[in-house]
């Protein structure tokens, strides 16, 4: 090839860069494309691009879904880039900011899990990372997949399946007798608080995400009204113009869409770390490997 | 114009699909970032330890050949030390001998002196008494008309000078007449 290697270089950045922004564009695309014109302002759900017949209840394509699989394909492509050119001595601020992100992570489950979870923080990256840009997917004027509680609702449940993993680590009759801890009345309420672990989980970042876009829906549909009300006597296009919305909703949007997407994307990580460290019976785990090596020696 | 879904509407495949999905996103973090992040890490761990190793073997080295150089540093010291006290006492022993020597010369010269002046004096004395003799000879000639012989001669004059002998200064008392 004729290229050298710092051409060649910056060719693969551009087409792993051009890998992170086309997928993002193609949402935007979609949304574009999609939306009807005279549709109001109104409060909705995903939209449904058709419907796949499944077993038990057909399944939906839905804007969320499409949305956070794009999300995906670019996260992929972001850590293609991020990724690209990383070498022992590091000297790229691409690679200072892969380096600060993985020990951040390690960081933090360090400090909220232990020792041995290490491996978890791939994990938690990927739920922080999944969660606050599916967030911020709405700066970008398409539908946030965070805002479909299926989305979050899915996530919690890998969490609680976690969960269960680490408590069934002592083995199923350990896991069992958990539930009559500390006297056997408490059954019930054990059982509940189990379930309610993933549906709170998933409830709280939804409902976050979800209020956020319908608070600005309604302010922006009110500011609409008072401009039409106040502004309404100027003459021709002018009275059609909503003066009122600007400003307002651009603040709310950096409260409701940056704000609170991030905060519950590190509520969710955390919580997830809580959730899996505090189910491993660390102790008892321990001893039961101590009893297991002492019965093969 | 498409259906929207209601607010809140849970299904199913849909909560499966979005559990794979976080799934997925966390094979490609792990293998796609942490994976090579981590590689680079640990790789610029171990570099950092066998420099950090080579330094302090280095250090160690160092202050060896430090302990080692400062010994000899304070025997070489001790050494120059030594040698100059002894050169010191050396040279004091050779100035006490130049000086003991000078001396000696000095004294022998002095003493030398003395004799030589000693047998100046004895020189002088002998020509003076010579001279009397002489010239009381010729006095004895003038004065005595008849001749007397040689051995009469010297007789008398030795007498004389016997007489002059005891009667003269210290000067002359050592001195015994006869052969000449």
């Amino acid at each position: 090839m004729l290229m050298n290697d710092k051409t060649k270089f910056r060719v693969i950045d551009i087409l792993l860069l051009a890998g992170v922004i086309l997928p993002v564009a193609a949402a935007m695309a979609i949304k574009i494309l999609f939306t009807p014109l005279e549709e109001g302002i109104a409060v909705h759900g995903a939209r449904i691009f058709f419907t796949v017949p499944m077993p038990v209840q057909d399944l939906p394509i839905t804007e969320s879904q499409v949305n956070s699989w794009l999300l995906i394909v670019s996260i992929f492509f972001l850590c293609l880039y991020m990724t690209h050119g990383t070498k022992e001595k590091a000297d790229t601020r691409r690679q200072h900011i892969c380096e600060w992100i993985v020990e951040k992570t390690d960081g933090l489950v360090a400090d909220n899990m232990g020792e041995f979870f290490m491996g978890f923080s791939p994990f938690v990256g990927a739920v922080l990372a999944l969660s606050a840009f599916s967030s911020l997917m709405s700066l970008l004027g398409v539908y946030a997949p965070t805002s479909d509680i299926n989305i979050i609702a899915g996530w919690a449940v890998l969490v609680f399946l976690l969960i269960t993993y680490y408590k069934m680590k002592c083995g199923p009759l350990h896991y069992l007798k958990s539930f009559t801890e500390p006297v056997a009345v408490m059954l019930p309420m054990n059982i509940i608080s189990e379930i309610a672990t993933p549906v709170s989980m998933s409830f709280r970042h939804y409902g976050n995400v979800m209020s956020g876009s319908i608070i600005s829906i309604l302010i922006a549909s009110a500011l609409q009204g008072l401009s039409k009300l106040v502004l309404g006597w100027l003459p021709g296009f002018l009275g059609e113009i909503p003066f009122l919305q600007v400003g307002l909703p651009a603040v709310l949007s950096v409260y409701f869409d940056v704000f609170s997407g991030m905060l519950q994307a590190f509520i969710f990580a955390m919580l997830t770390m809580m959730y899996v460290a505090g189910a491993f019976p660390a102790d008892d785990y321990a001893a039961r490997q101590a009893r297991k090596r002492k019965k093969n020696v | 114009m498409l259906q929207t879904l209601e607010v809140i509407s849970v299904n199913l495949w849909q909560i499966v699909i979005s559990l794979l999905n976080l799934l997925v996103l966390y094979l490609i973090l792990k293998h796609f970032l942490y994976k090579p992040i981590r590689k680079a890490l640990e790789k610029r761990q171990q570099t950092l330890d066998e420099q950090y190793g080579k330094a302090e073997e280095a250090r160690q080295s160092a202050e060896k050949y430090e302990a080692d150089w400062s010994g000899r540093m304070q025997t070489a010291e001790a050494e120059a030390d030594k040698i100059i006290a002894a050169s010191e006492s050396r040279a004091q022993e050779r100035d006490r001998a130049m000086l003991k020597d000078a001396e000696k010369r000095a004294g022998e010269i002095i003493r030398q002196a003395e004799a030589e002046a000693d047998l100046e004096k004895k020189k002088a004395a002998q020509d003076i008494r010579q001279n009397i003799i002489d010239l009381s000879a010729m006095l004895a000639e003038h004065v005595l008309p008849e001749q007397l012989d040689e051995e009469q001669h010297e007789a008398l004059i030795d007498s004389v000078i016997h007489e002059l002998d005891r009667t003269g200064s210290d000067g002359y008392a050592g001195y015994k007449g006869g052969s000449r």
